[in-house]
């Protein structure tokens, strides 16, 4: 059977059969080969097999079968394409999608908003009413962060996802898992995201202002710098940026991000005006001046005068050079009955009379110092109370400038209820020290010391005075400039000190340490050098002393001058 | 040689012959206990999810209306080598299952020695046949494996993809609650992809019934596998859109009970079963009365395609031209 029929037993091979027993590869291979030259040589015949196979196909079908199979088919296809294929989905689209979803639920900008009005720090609007925290209904919130988690499912880098899901849980009060998101964005590590830097920064303001810990603040500066790049930073931010520049002394900077703030908001034409007075810009300040007249000046007298209103305007005007016209603004309202912030215009009136006062100071060719005391006695009769004042008099000391009567009965009267700052008291020291007052020196030291936490000049000289003292109070002095060394680390007046306090207790080898440590922060300081010498000789290490002995000749003939001092000599 | 002839060259089959039979299925079957011994911790684990025991009900229901087709009647086909393959690689993969200390993979082994033990025994079935029944068997080891590597959250992911996809679609649907709002009802996530009955491996074992009672080849089997899953996610899917759809309008989520649960297991096992329906009628060799004899190519190769790996063979049929003849 198997001979006869040599090509069906090949069809049985590839058509499964019961009659297989073995495999036929060669006859098989032989059989293929036949066919297919026959396929070849008579293409239409083929084509024709091929339509009869297509028709058997077709014939041997149950059409009940394939209509009852196409019945889930639908309903499947229905499912997948009916519903926009989500799961073929790219992820691209996707994240576009909820990206417009969410930003149409709820814009970024009312998100902002809602997270920014969280903050204590931007409550206070200058030149306005402080704003209204934004409410955004639990509604869109939880869309806003549904939206948002599915984006990151699929794209966990995406910044503004990420940054719109941290300001929604900022809305919702998580603080700190607002701060991990926001510090993760402001990283720069997916690019960078300048608007999580000023959420941040503006974080730490809010922090500062309740702390004031002056740690926070080159950290804050450095997320400013990148936040002052955002379109939607917020001016306050700007204006304590500025005000961060200026007292670092880059004066030119702030003016920059003043006017930056000044584009936000006009009301910062007071800052502006400021910074081009400390730079000594007298267009800028004429022409900010006449701004802050224009906008603060327009609501005086009318039913939306603000607090601030009156004191811009003076400023204005003091730093324009008209100071009558200011303190004429001042006196004006003083004698309102309806205003409200007496305390502070009458505050601010006394320190432009000081500042008149320090202008009338004149040095005559003989060294000595005249000025208008007037002016002194105007800003007493003003507010006695201002603490300014009693600086002032401390300064006037050295120069030997009379004050009258009513002031030093004022000056006394703020020292015993404790007015007076702690700058005042160090001032007044300085002053009494210059004068050869040791005991009233010391005195106002301590008081310095005790209004000021973080005063380590005061401290520093107090310790050496103390150590200088028949006999020195080493004890005390050794408790003062260690508390000035933590206060001001890496100060050469501060190691100078520490140096010749430990030189009169007769510590050579620890005050040789702390005095290399000053030489080396303050190279041109004579005196450091001279007692360093003084230690050397001490422990017989000549060479050394006579190499102190070289660098003060060769700095006494250069007349190099020391980088600062502050130290009694 | 034909089918009759072989039966009688079995009859005739010498002593020595039915030796080795005997020595064959005592093999499989020892080898089949310890198996089962090996994995014991397993199966029990196995046994005592719920899934997993509706899963195995729907593949032992298959396996055995499959063995009841299948011819074991005496005198035995004389096939050995096939066999002895199958028990070899059993015993390999046991021993490399007791010497790793994986119970999971005495699984496979078990699958194996009913391979081989099948092949011997079933008559004029392919060892195809024997191997795709054997696999009933592996299906516990496969799935732990698939469990292991991620497979199930994949596809718990694929499937809360298309179902954020439709709720997409469909808008969020929400209720307000004591002035808080829901979202969606959550009959998704009741649909879990293992643990509870109504899982995806109910729906597999549906599959594997389909497979074995109906005696599905290699490509239907195929599509009718990967469909289960597709009819897992769309049901899944589907149930969320209703309900959520439903809650919406009523303003209360609907009571999840265990009728709800039927009805979606019911539903999807028969949209299970008529795709299995359709695949095989898309997929069935073309009957040789349309063959042309000159020209037999193409019909030839799609037969041969919808048949290869031939995993199950057609049940023989006795000739009468043919015992004629003898």
């Amino acid at each position: 059977m198997r001979n006869n029929y040599d090509r069906s037993l090949c069809l049985i091979y590839l058509r499964p059969s019961e009659n297989r027993s073995e495999f036929e590869i060669m006859s098989t291979i032989k059989w293929l080969i036949q066919e297919m030259v026959k396929a070849f040589s008579s293409p239409l015949s083929f084509l024709g097999s091929v339509l009869d196979a297509l028709r058997g196909w077709r014939y041997s079908r149950k059409r009940v079968r394939i209509l009852l199979g196409l019945l889930p088919v639908l309903l499947l296809a229905v499912v997948y394409a009916g519903y926009g294929f989500s799961l073929f989905e790219r992820v691209d689209s996707r994240v576009q999608k909820y990206g417009f979803k969410s930003e149409a639920v709820c814009p970024s900008a009312n998100l902002e908003e809602a997270a920014y009005s969280k903050l204590d720090f931007l409550k206070q609007n200058i030149g306005a009413e402080a704003s209204k925290p934004l409410e955004i209904s639990p509604i869109q919130m939880r869309y806003v962060k549904i939206l948002n988690e599915r984006i990151l499912a699929t794209e966990p880098d995406d910044n503004s996802a990420k940054y719109r899901l941290a300001l929604s849980e900022a809305i919702s009060g998580n603080v700190d898992e607002c701060m991990t998101i926001m510090t993760d964005v402001a990283s720069g590590k997916n690019g960078p995201f300048p608007a999580a830097n000023s959420w941040i920064a503006a974080k730490m303001i809010d922090d500062f202002q309740k702390s004031n810990d002056n740690t926070m603040l080159p950290e804050i500066a450095t997320q400013l710098k990148v936040a002052s790049t955002w379109p939607g930073v917020r001016p306050q931010m700007l204006a304590f940026y500025a005000r961060i520049l200026a007292s670092s002394g880059m004066v030119g900077d702030a003016i920059t991000v003043a006017k930056d703030a000044v584009k936000r908001s006009r009301f910062y034409h007071l800052d502006l005006l400021q910074y081009y007075n400390a730079a000594g810009n007298a267009d800028g300040v004429r022409t900010s001046g006449y701004e802050v007249e224009k906008i603060y000046g327009a609501r005086i007298n009318t039913a939306l005068e603000t607090k601030i209103d009156r004191l811009a305007v003076a400023e204005a005007r003091f730093l324009m050079g008209k100071p009558d016209s200011a303190i004429e603004v001042l006196r004006e309202g003083l004698a309102k009955e309806s205003t409200t912030n007496k305390t502070e215009l009458s505050r601010a009136l006394s320190e432009y009379k000081l500042r008149q006062f320090d202008k009338s100071i004149q040095r005559l060719d003989d060294g000595t110092f005249i000025a208008d005391v007037s002016y002194l006695d105007d800003a007493v009769d003003a507010d006695p109370n201002n603490p300014k004042v009693s600086e002032t008099v401390a300064r006037m000391l050295p120069m030997k400038i009379r004050p009258s009567r009513k002031v030093i009965a004022i000056l006394k009267q703020q020292i015993e209820t404790g007015v007076t700052s702690g700058d005042a008291h160090r001032i007044l020291a300085e002053g009494y020290y210059a004068s050869g007052n040791t005991a009233e020196a010391i005195k106002s030291w301590e008081s310095a010391i005790s209004k000021s936490a973080i005063d380590a000049s005061s401290r520093n000289n107090l310790a050496l005075v103390l150590a200088r003292e028949k006999p020195p109070q080493l004890e005390r002095a050794f408790e003062l400039i260690a508390e000035a060394d933590r206060l001001s680390p890496n100060s050469a007046e501060v190691l100078d000190s520490y140096g010749q306090i430990l030189a009169i207790a007769n510590k050579p080898a620890e005050a040789i340490v702390k005095l290399e440590a000053a030489v080396r922060l303050d190279p041109n300081k004579k005196t450091t050098r001279k007692v360093l010498e003084q230690c050397y000789r001490q422990l017989n290490m000549i060479d050394l002393a006579d190499a102190q002995a070289a660098a003060i000749k060769s700095i006494e003939d250069a007349g190099l001058p020391p980088k600062s001092t502050t130290t009694p000599d | 040689m034909s089918d009759a002839a072989l039966s009688t060259a079995s009859a005739a089959a010498p002593a020595e012959n039915r030796t080795i039979g005997y020595s064959l299925q005592g093999t499989a079957a020892l080898l089949l206990a310890i198996s089962v011994l090996v994995g014991w911790g397993f199966w029990m684990n196995w046994f005592s999810k719920t899934d997993s025991l509706v899963c195995s009900i729907c593949l032992a229901l298959g396996f055995v209306i499959a063995l009841s087709r299948g011819m074991m009647t005496e005198p035995m086909y004389r096939r050995t080598l096939v066999p002895a393959i199958f028990l070899g690689i059993a015993f390999l993969v046991l021993f490399y299952s007791v010497v790793s200390g994986r119970p999971k993979i005495s699984c496979i082994a078990a699958g194996f020695s009913v391979a081989g033990w099948l092949a011997y025994v079933l008559r004029s079935e392919s060892a195809f046949q024997a191997l795709s029944l054997g696999v009933a068997f592996m299906v516990p080891s496969i799935v732990d494996a698939c469990e292991q590597r991620g497979g199930f959250e994949f596809i718990e992911s694929c499937a809360l993809n298309l179902t954020s996809g439709l709720a997409e679609a469909n808008s969020q649907f929400h209720i307000q609650r004591d002035g808080a709002i829901e979202f969606g009802h959550g009959v998704a996530d009741r649909f879990s992809s293992v643990g509870r009955w109504d899982s995806i491996l109910p729906f597999v074992g549906i599959s594997f019934f389909c497979i074995y009672v109906f005696r599905r080849n290699l490509i239907p089997s195929v599509l009718i596998i990967v469909s289960a899953f597709l009819v897992w996610m769309a049901i899944r899917a589907t149930a969320w859109v209703a309900f959520s759809w439903y809650a919406e309008r009523n303003e209360v989520w609907p009571e999840w009970g265990m009728g709800m649960q039927l009805f979606l297991f019911a539903l999807g096992a028969v949209m299970i079963v008529l795709l299995d329906q359709f695949f095989a009628a898309l997929f069935e060799p073309i009957p040789a009365e349309f063959i042309n004899e000159d020209l037999p190519l193409a019909a030839t190769v799609w037969n041969g395609m919808v048949s290869l790996p031939s995993l199950c063979f057609k049940i023989p049929q006795r000739s009468f031209d043919r015992d004629n003849e003898e």
